[in-house]
């Protein structure tokens, strides 16, 4: 991770930012909020459009595919195979050639994704973070429509990998192209329940994570990996990625004890996006909060302590479930708890 | 302290506490156990009211215990003191004495425990006599009147505070009561509050027939101390009819139940622990302002309820008022409803049948034409027995006395006779309609039944008729409208929600000139009309507009006119349900005859001659043609059986299932073409091509045809999966998917038990202990059937049920089922999308392994999903002082007026406002370099360059997708209006013309520091000079979203993109035009000097700003916006989470202080 790109403009520490869903159905109201946070961030808006839910978002324009309202995907095998010749070369073209522009996310599923570029540009901002369902998520979640699971077929798991690489390299260079630093967040919940020493479709899964990630630091972008469920967080944080976010409530004491793996990731330049203010219903006492998860880090060492002044704050999760009242109050109480981290670092 | 100082202190009271009245006066007697010397001999035992004379001690006795035990209010021991109900007693004529005998010691007591902190009122109790008008009948409307004047002049006497109308069966009864006080009153009585309490047996209405919302909307007129409920059963069986009055009603509301349900021998047995604990949920969800006990409770019951209320917030009456109409049944008139039908048969003009029945006096049979009217689909029954050569009124009142007995729908009065209008408004309990009053002989008429309309709550139907005659052309029936609107709001006190205007309909082919294109004028009349009257409603006779043509061809001209009405926002139409054709079944070049007649088309130089060839063409038509009926038999199989669902009938239905029944399985047919048709169904209502009537036929079709193959689907044998328990859910009669589910089930191995529809939680209760089920399954249709669940999982839950709940219906979404329903229930909650997810889930519910699995599952999704209401974090330390940089405005400019306007834009004057850098750059993704070109650089110099091509094709979409939206794809609307304002700290107050008190507070954030910036210092502080502010709200957005949808799936993304791109920059420029307009109307023109840049740079004076962004980033008062602007009209809704719907819509607060900026509140970010 030594060549590890520096993001283009020095953020204050502790910076602020959005994991990715909301639940506005108005667009413009939308971004306003998720330019509220320190990293802007494109926001998705399922409640808008079921195409906009992680996976039907991630999966826009692979041959035969179906979703329903709750964000189910399933491909229509008949059709998959009339069409999956085309898309390979469309695929193969785009990334052999570098013209990936055609698979920067459509309106009909990212209806922020122009107007989110706009702003980058308007507004001049350094960073700005966007987000995709990582190839591990979608290869997990996809079915045939004959019931099967999408591994079934190798030749569509491909298919998956490469898609997800040419349009996160789309939206890195589209945000490099308006003067940001691209921040590029692989939601990959399916992290949690796959063990890469499983099977050798897991360890399959968590080779190409690695190499996605390598393509997306190599194109210029920051890259991090949002896994929020339990996972083997020793082998997350081997994949390469700069940035680690996660629900503290949930996972912090399981990867604070992967000790001897934090410091390495650490010590390649590594950062933590600490999910903190709940979105789950739990009344959150921010001031325990932030001396818990202070405590558990400064307990994890001097790796601890680093990744802690560095560390990205943001709400647990997404917050399309939640109301649009709870979700100004989630990003009030990410600013009060940004507020008390600072002063606690600056008292300690 | 006065009368009138006691109510005022009593008004008071109940907007800062729940108040507590005394407990049951019956049971408190019985437990004396008084011989019958002490109430005046044997034949008097039992006449409770009767010891005011004999042993006033012991009245006394039972009042002070429920004044020690805390109740605020006391009732009067006159529950039967009527001359009516005391007569059977051979006391009819102390009737007076009694009443003034029971007030004075109810008085005395109260006085007695009265301290300076708490004072203590006296309620007139009134009971509702032995004799419920609408149910045994036995005496006159007017003889009642006359009984209850007696008893409310003896009450007034003695000093009661209030006159309550308790234990009310019959809203007959209450009117009579009502029509007593009044009379009591303009006898010269003082004028003092009344309270009302209906009893709703545990079936769910009252005796004669009324549910709680029925009795709530026939009462809504009156501007009651409270409208409660008492007696029949305990607390928590006064759950449902509770929360649906408290959701109804603009009065405040009382709750009396009694000691619990009684036992064989008759006892209440409810401790007072247990009454008290359930009557103060009711407390805490905010339904109550007055609690007390009725049979069976006693001072303990009360002493526990006066512990349980003390500090619990009294219920916060809505101010909303809506349109509705009520029979025994109501009827709602809302954007959803409409149109509500009329059925115009039971009118001696109308029906020559009807006519004639009435002539001969066949009563029975006329009304029986009332009934078929509402079985073919009327939701309201217009009455008309005017006839030169017959008695009107005494005609009217024997056709009434048949129609109550067969008729629940509202009804329609259709009457030029003040006094017929009066003695039919004496049989209905509900608020009907009055047809009609108009301005043709000045305000007489107005001022003759107004009176009526406010004494009997009810609506008025106003004619396009003044002075001058009728009004033919739409400026006319506009003008009579308005001057009709403000007489009848102003002066004769009418509630906008209760007029329904009339502009009339002509025959469109009369040959008479003067109506020449009078059809077009009518639908446009209607449309002006629900644009400049807010609140208020549009009626049509819709059969007359094809008097004169061809009989076969009528229904087609009718139906085809009310169709372009109901576009227009009709929301009455009288018409013969019979004979209304639906407009997609209507043959093609037939509807466009008919539309060529309405609209005048056609060759020809003048209207007279386009007119003349187009009814030429539609006679020549008619003559030789019956109207086209698709020819069923000629289709094949699966067509003819989707058509009888399509078109809602069901001739030949049963032959045509039996004919598929030979070839298919029952359960595919139903799964198969059936539900097919019931989706094309929803189709069309969507497209505006069905209205609700007929989507409802359609659903009776379908329910006919699954019952029918219900027959041929095998039942399972003996071996039972398990019992469920299924219903559908209190105020929803739409049972498709419920029966639907029931035959899934019973084929499947499942015992099912239906309980039907409208189930209320006391009788799923009740069957959960009877059948002891595995499962219990919720059904509903309508929207507000979703939220009926969650209450009815919460009553089941509180009941300590916790069977598996299955929950499924239209208006359902897996969210909410999460969010609301699980959450509100202990046991499991499981959502099934669809009757066969239903039978997949009941299975897994009753194997205990598979349950356990599916627990878990729902669990980890919730449990991931979860999202308690967080409390918002702690406050920063707020200040609220105006900043010193922002001076007072000192001549403050006035705006014209401050009345609410509604606009129509005209796209191409809107486009001129539109910002070509946020079309193109910002949602098309046009460079800005290039953008700026784009309406500057020519074609040739643009096509230079790769992206400037790409540009040119999207100006070419941009300009094509323009005019498909000048050719109806769009309609920019707006709404706006000037406020008196002033401010206080960080707060602005709007006040309506003439108000003293604020009709809305807006808070605003302040930016942090002393210099802090906060919109309210674009405001005069509170004692400077006038000052006004606008509030308005721009929309493009109709029928967008479906456009969007119908391009992406035909593939034309780029399509379904621009328009909805090219909408939310229509609202945006439309907000910058109509801001433009405002500066000017507040005396502040632009100058010709500024150009659209310098406007898109906001170099002008003022700002606009809207909720959302940084200078007032709280979404909620947004509600405020919409309450004060009532958007609803353009169609503009506002959903739970404060999200304008549909998207393109923008709404602001716009200031014309010169110093006003942009700036934000939020904390600046950190980069």
């Amino acid at each position: 991770m030594s060549e590890a790109p520096a993001p283009a403009a020095p953020l204050a520490p502790l910076p602020t930012t959005g994991i990715g869903s909301l639940p506005h159905t108005q667009l413009e109201l939308a971004l306003q909020l998720a330019l509220r946070v320190d990293i802007p961030y494109l926001p998705q808006l399922p409640m808008k459009d079921p195409a906009e839910l992680m996976l039907p978002q991630a999966l826009e324009g692979l041959p035969g595919l179906r979703f329903d309202r709750e964000g189910a995907v399933t491909v229509q095998l008949a059709e998959w195979e009339r069409r999956a010749a085309d898309f390979e070369d469309e695929l193969e073209q785009a990334l052999a050639t570098g013209t990936v522009a055609a698979f920067e996310p459509s309106a009909g599923f990212a209806c922020a994704w122009r107007p989110f570029l706009w702003e980058v540009e308007s507004r001049r901002l350094p960073v700005a973070k966007v987000q995709h369902a990582g190839p591990s998520t979608t290869r997990w979640a996809l079915e045939l429509d004959d019931g099967r699971p999408a591994s079934a077929l190798p030749r569509l798991g491909q298919q998956l990998y490469r898609l997800a690489l040419a349009r996160t390299i789309a939206m890195t260079r589209a945000l490099l192209d308006r003067g940001a630093t691209p921040l590029v967040f692989l939601d990959e919940p399916a992290l949690g329940l796959l063990a890469p020493d499983e099977d050798t479709s897991h360890r399959r899964m968590f080779e190409e994570l690695r190499l996605l990630i390598a393509a997306l630091r190599g194109e210029g972008a920051i890259v991090g990996v949002h896994c929020c469920w339990s996972a083997d967080w020793s082998s997350v944080l081997e994949l390469g990625a700069d940035l680690l976010s996660f629900d503290t409530a949930l996972s912090l004491p399981a990867l604070a004890a992967q000790a001897q793996a934090l410091e390495r990731f650490e010590d390649r330049g590594g950062s933590l996006a600490l999910g903190l203010v709940p979105t789950d219903g739990r009344e959150a006492d921010l001031e325990a909060l932030a001396a818990r998860v202070v405590a558990t880090l400064r307990g994890a060492g001097k790796a601890g302590e680093r990744l802690l002044e560095r560390a990205l704050l943001t709400p647990a999760c997404g917050l399309a479930l939640r109301s649009v009242a709870q979700c100004e109050r989630v990003f009030d109480s990410l600013k009060g708890v940004q507020r008390l981290f600072r002063e606690r670092l600056a008292r300690d | 302290m006065t009368r009138q100082d006691r109510i005022a202190a009593l008004t008071e009271a109940l907007s800062s506490r729940v108040l507590v009245l005394d407990g049951a006066m019956g049971t408190a007697i019985q437990a004396l156990g008084l011989p019958a010397e002490a109430f005046g001999g044997p034949q008097l035992e039992g006449c409770n009211e009767h010891l005011l004379l004999t042993r006033p001690d012991a009245i006394r006795a039972i009042h002070a215990g429920y004044l020690e035990a805390g109740a605020d209010i006391l009732e009067t021991n006159t529950f039967g003191a009527t001359p009516l109900v005391l007569g059977e007693y051979g006391l009819a004529d102390r009737a007076r004495q009694i009443n003034e005998a029971g007030a004075r010691i109810a008085r005395e007591l109260a006085d007695r425990f009265t301290t300076a902190d708490r004072p203590r009122w006296v309620a007139g109790s009134v009971g509702p006599t032995t004799r419920p008008l609408s149910v045994t009948g036995g005496l006159s409307f007017e003889e009642l009147v006359e009984h209850y004047l007696v008893q409310l002049a003896g009450l007034h006497e003695g000093g009661v505070d209030y006159f309550l109308f308790e234990t009310c069966q019959d809203t007959r009864n209450i009117k009579a009561a009502l029509m007593a006080a009044e009379r009591l009153f303009d006898q010269g009585a003082e004028p003092i509050p009344i309270a009302v309490s209906g009893t709703v047996e545990a079936g769910g209405t009252m005796l004669a027939g009324q549910s709680v919302d029925a009795l709530a909307v026939s009462l809504e007129h009156l501007d009651l101390l409270y409208l409660g409920l008492n007696c029949a059963t305990g607390p928590e069986g006064m759950a449902d009819q509770l929360r649906s009055l408290s959701a109804r009603t603009r009065s405040r509301v009382g709750c009396l139940p009694n000691a619990g349900l009684p036992d064989d021998e008759g006892r209440y047995l409810q401790t007072p622990e247990r009454f008290a604990a359930a009557l103060s949920r009711f407390g805490r969800e905010g339904w109550v302002n007055v609690v007390g006990g009725c049979c069976g409770t006693d001072q303990r019951h009360i002493a526990a309820l006066a512990e349980a209320f003390r500090g619990l917030a009294p219920r916060r009456p809505p101010c909303e008022r809506r349109s509705a109409l009520s029979g025994v049944d109501v009827v709602e008139v809302t954007e959803q409803t409409r149109p509500v039908l009329v059925g115009e048969r039971a009118n001696v003009l109308g029906s020559k049948k009807f006519r004639e029945l009435v002539a001969a006096e066949r009563f029975d049979e006329a009304a029986e034409i009332a009934r078929a009217q509402v079985k073919k689909g009327a939701q309201v029954i217009d009455l008309s027995t005017q006839q030169a050569d017959r008695d009107e009124r005494a005609d009217l009142r024997r056709l009434l006395e048949k129609v109550v007995q067969k008729v629940r729908a509202p009804l329609m009065i259709d009457s030029t006779d003040a006094g017929t209008v009066a003695m039919a408004l004496t049989w209905c309990q509900g608020k009907s309609i009055i047809n009609s009053v108009n301005l043709e002989d000045g305000e007489r008429r107005f001022e003759e039944i107004t009176r009526l309309a406010r004494r009997f709550g009810a609506a008025l139907v106003v004619g396009s008729i003044d002075e001058r005659g009728q009004a033919i052309d739409r400026q006319r029936k506009l003008e009579i409208a308005r001057r009709s609107f403000e007489l009848l709001t102003g002066r004769y006190g009418m509630a906008a929600e209760e007029l329904y205007f009339d502009p009339l309909v002509f025959p469109c082919a009369s040959g008479d000139a003067a109506y020449h294109g009078s059809a077009i004028e009518t639908l446009e009349a209607v449309r002006e009309i629900k644009r400049a009257l807010p609140g208020a409603k549009t009626v049509l006779g819709i059969s007359n507009v094809s008097f004169g043509l061809p009989a076969a061809g009528r229904p087609i001209v009718n139906s085809v006119f009310l169709h372009h009405c109901v576009e227009a926002g009709l929301d009455l139409a009288l018409v013969n349900p019979e004979g209304t054709r639906r407009y997609p079944a209507i043959d093609a070049h037939e509807r466009k005859l008919a539309e060529d007649v309405l609209f005048c088309r056609g060759t020809g130089e003048s209207i007279g001659k386009r007119l003349e060839r187009a009814v030429a063409a539609f006679v020549d038509y008619f003559r030789e043609h019956k109207p086209k009926a698709v020819e069923l038999a000629s289709l094949p199989l699966d067509e003819r059986l989707a058509r009888h669902v399509i078109e809602g009938t069901k001739d030949g239905l049963v032959e045509d299932l039996d004919e598929k029944l030979e070839t298919t399985p029952a359960l595919e047919i139903v799964n198969g073409p059936l539900m097919r048709a019931m989706d094309e169904v929803g189709r069309l209502f969507n497209a505006n091509q069905l209205i609700i009537a007929e989507v409802l036929q359609s659903a009776e079709v379908m329910k006919a045809a699954v019952s029918h193959l219900e027959r041929s689907m095998e039942r399972a044998g003996a071996a039972r999966r398990g019992k469920v328990l299924l219903a559908t859910v209190k105020g929803d009669v739409h049972d498709i998917g419920k029966n639907l589910v029931d035959i899934i089930l019973s084929n499947n191995g499942f015992e099912v038990i239906d309980l039907g529809v409208k189930v209320g939680s006391d009788r799923l209760l009740e069957a959960v202990r009877e059948h002891r089920p595995d499962v219990i399954g919720l059904s509903g249709l309508l929207v507000k059937s979703a939220h009926q669940m969650a209450a009815t999982a919460e009553d089941l839950d509180r009941a300590g049920i916790e069977v598996p709940l299955l929950v499924g219906g239209a208006a359902l979404s897996r969210s909410f089922v999460d969010r609301r329903i699980a959450r509100s229930y202990g046991g499991l909650v499981a959502y099934a999308g669809d009757a066969m997810s239903g039978l997949d889930l009941a299975k897994r519910l009753v194997e205990p392994a598979r349950r356990t699995a599916l627990a878990a599952e729902l669990a980890a999704r919730r449990d991931s999903d979860a999202f308690l209401s967080a409390p918002p974090p702690a406050a920063a330390a707020i200040h609220t002082r105006r900043a010193a940089q922002i001076a007072p405005c000192p001549h403050a400019p006035q705006p014209p007026d401050f009345k609410r306007h509604v606009l129509e834009g005209s796209l191409d004057e809107i486009w001129a406002y539109l910002n070509p850098v946020m079309l193109y750059g910002r949602h098309l993704g046009i460079k800005s370099a290039v953008v700026r070109g784009i309406d500057t650089a020519s074609p040739a110099e643009l096509a230079r360059t790769e992206p400037g091509r790409k540009a040119l094709e999207l100006r070419k979409a941009v300009e094509a997708m323009k005019r498909e939206c000048r050719a109806g794809a769009m309609r920019a609307r707006a709404v706006y209006r000037f406020f008196r304002a002033e401010s206080e700290g960080n707060a602005v107050r709007l006040f309506e013309p003439g108000a003293s008190d604020a009709a809305v507070e807006l808070s605003f954030q302040r930016q942090p520091g002393p210099e802090g910036l906060c919109l309210a210092d674009f405001v005069s502080p509170v004692g400077g000079a006038p000052d006004s502010l606008c509030l308005f709200l721009t929309t493009a957005g109709e029928g967008v979203r479906e456009r969007a949808e119908a391009y992406k799936e035909r593939g034309d993304y780029l399509k379904s993109h621009l328009i909805q791109a090219l909408a939310l920059e229509t609202a945006e420029a439309f907000a910058e035009l109509l801001h433009s307009k405002l500066r000017a109307r507040w005396g502040f023109a632009d100058g010709p000097e500024l150009t659209m840049l310098d406007r898109f740079r906001a170099s002008y004076r003022g700002r606009r700003f809207s909720f959302g962004y940084p200078a007032c980033p709280r979404l909620e008062q947004q509600e405020l916006v919409f309450r004060l602007l009532q958007p609803e009209e353009l169609g503009v809704t506002l959903t739970e989470g404060c999200m304008m719907d549909p998207e393109a819509s923008i709404s602001a607060l716009v200031f014309h202080h010169p110093q006003a900026t942009y700036f934000s509140v939020l904390e600046p970010r950190s980069d």
